[in-house]
This record gives C-alpha cells, structure tokens and sequence, in this order.
C-alpha cells in the first residue's frame, strides 16, 4: 500500500537537528579543552593488564626531539607462555621481528611513539597515529598493551596537589 | 509468518554489511570509527511493523557471533557485543521518548556503541587514557548516525510498501 507508506512516512524533527548539533558541539568543546591541556609527552609508560612493565624518558634519548636523521630507540615486547608478564628488549637498530612468539614493536623518534608492527589480528594498534603529547595512547587490545605518554613531573605534582 | 525466513534474510544482510564494512579500511588513526553499516538492518527491524526489539537484538547478535568467528576474531566479538548493547539501550529509550525520528534514534545508536566499546576497552586493559579518544568517537558517531538514519529513514516507505504487496500476493 503505497499511501499507508506515505502516510506514515517519518522526517527529519527539530529534536534531531538539536541532538546532532548538541553531539557536534559537544564533541567539538571537549576536543578543543583536551588539546588545550596537552603537554609534550615526557614520559613513556607501557603497561599489561593494567600493571605498568616499563617507563622510559623521552629526554633520555639523545636526539630525541632531532628531527629526521634523529636517533631511534626500538622497544620489542614479546608474549611467551611460559612466562606471566611479557618481556621488553631495548635496541637502537630495529630488531628482527621474532617468528615463534607474539610481539609488538615500538619505534620511539623524534619526539613520536609509534607501534611499527605487531603480530596481533586487527592491526589497530599499527595503523594508530603516532603519540606526540601527553594523555594520548595506543592500545593494543588483544595483547591487553597499553602504551601511553604523560607528561613530567609537574603534571605529577599537579596531581598529588589535587589529591591533598 | 514465516519469521524464521524473514530473519533469515535480515541476518544475511546485516552480515553482508559487516563484510563490506571490514573492506573498507577507514582508519582516521583513531580506533574504533567505523560506519556502522549493519545497524541499518537493526534499525529497520526497530521501526518495522513486524519486527521489534526481540528480533533486532537476535539479529544483531549473531550477526555479530557470526562475523565475528568469520571476519575478526573471538575477543572483538565481546568488544563489539558491548557496544552493541550499549547501543540497543540508548536507541530503545530514544524511541520511547517519541521526540526522535529514526535519524535521532540512529544518531544516539552511533554515539553510545562507540562509548560502550571504549568504556569496556579500557576496563578490561585497566587504563583510562583514552579520554583523547572521546570527542573523536562522539563526533564519528553523530556523523555516521545521521547518515544511516537518513539512509533508514528513506527505506523504510519502500519496505512497508513492498512487503504489504507481498503479504497481499501470497494471500
């Protein structure tokens, strides 16, 4: 029945456009405050399952700030069975990608994290962004990794002058 | 009726939208922005005259069961079926609140699966630096929302129509 369809047709409401707006806004205001509080990541934090593996500072690295030809730092974590938590080898030349275990390798220049590769199934944490400033992260959902960069120690004090 | 068949043909096509949507490598480097194609099928089946929540929730279920054994893997499926049922409630209590159209209805769909998974993601790594990822998945979420609900919004005359001409030929 062409008219019953016709009839009871629906349109676009005004609630609709608002609540679109709204989300728009919303999304737009709390964007533009969380860039505003970022800082340079200073510190890098791997974690596993909510346990924290390993933190590296960033103004360690010689370089790390250099630009193209600056140095590269490679962080390999490898998942084995036998073993509760995974293990993390540091290198300044890429490492072979290991062919037996699970792994993820984390490229750290210039300033940038970035996960080069992983053997997990969706890729999502490779074809993530590289992590520039603090509060931003890559997670790497099958391997339960988490790799995030916050800021120094100001922003730490920051925090427990927030708690006290 | 012959629900079972019905459904049948439903789940297939919400399957054949969850293939599509893993071809297309829309990667904006934030996780988890997706089109959200198979929602179309949850939506529809939301605002059919035969249909309901029952049958959109079982439908999107194994929709996601199934794709998710064919196209991704075990562990996305709980991440997916959060969202999924994040999303179900919230288009539910639009619907009811009667001041939405389907593209509202659809809109609050995208928004709270995105919220759903990223909430779930980050209970079960147990971090909560995903904070910078929220304007993004709001912001993808309404886009795509309103997208498919125009989309549904324009079918769903079509829909009504053919299957009461259906109804009338088998009759």
């Amino acid at each position: 029945m062409g008219q019953d369809g016709a009839r009871t047709k629906q349109h676009i409401r005004t609630a609709d456009v608002l609540l679109i707006v709204g989300c728009l806004l919303a999304s737009l205001i709390s964007g533009w405050w969380l860039l505003a509080a970022q800082r340079p990541g200073e510190t890098l934090r791997i974690s596993y399952d909510g346990e924290v593996l390993y933190t590296m500072e960033l103004k360690d690295m010689e370089n790390s700030h250099g630009g193209e030809d600056g140095k590269a730092e490679y962080l390999l974590i490898t998942y084995s069975d036998s073993e509760e938590t995974p293990a993390i080898s540091r290198a300044s030349a890429r490492p072979d990608i290991p062919t037996d275990t699970a792994y993820n390798l984390l490229c750290i220049a210039a300033g940038q994290v970035t996960m080069e590769a992983a053997d997990c199934p969706d890729q999502i944490c490779v074809h993530h962004k590289p992590l520039t400033g603090d509060l931003e992260s890559v997670i790497c959902l099958p391997h339960k990794l988490v790799v995030e960069l916050v800021g120094g120690t100001q922003e730490n004090t920051a925090i427990d002058g927030m708690v006290n | 009726m012959k629900k079972t068949a019905e459904l049948g043909f439903w789940l297939a096509a919400a399957l054949i939208l969850s293939y599509v949507e893993s071809l297309l490598p829309l990667s904006f480097g934030v996780p988890g922005i997706k089109l959200g194609l198979p929602n179309a099928v949850v939506l529809l089946l939301l605002y059919d005259a035969d249909g309901g929540v029952k049958e959109a929730a079982l439908v999107n279920g194994l929709r996601i069961v199934l794709s998710g054994f064919m196209f991704s893997g075990l562990y996305t499926i709980l991440y997916a079926l959060a969202g999924a049922i994040c999303s179900l409630a919230a288009m539910l209590a639009a619907k009811r609140l009667r001041c939405f159209s389907v593209v509202g209805v659809s809109v609050l769909g995208g928004v709270f699966h995105n919220l759903g998974q990223i909430i779930v993601a980050a209970l079960v790594v147990e971090t909560f630096a995903v904070s910078l990822y929220l304007p993004f998945l709001i912001a993808a979420g309404t886009l795509t929302g309103a997208l498919l609900g125009i989309v549904v919004l324009e079918l769903t005359p079509y829909l009504r129509h053919y299957r009461s001409r259906l109804k009338r030929e088998i009759s």
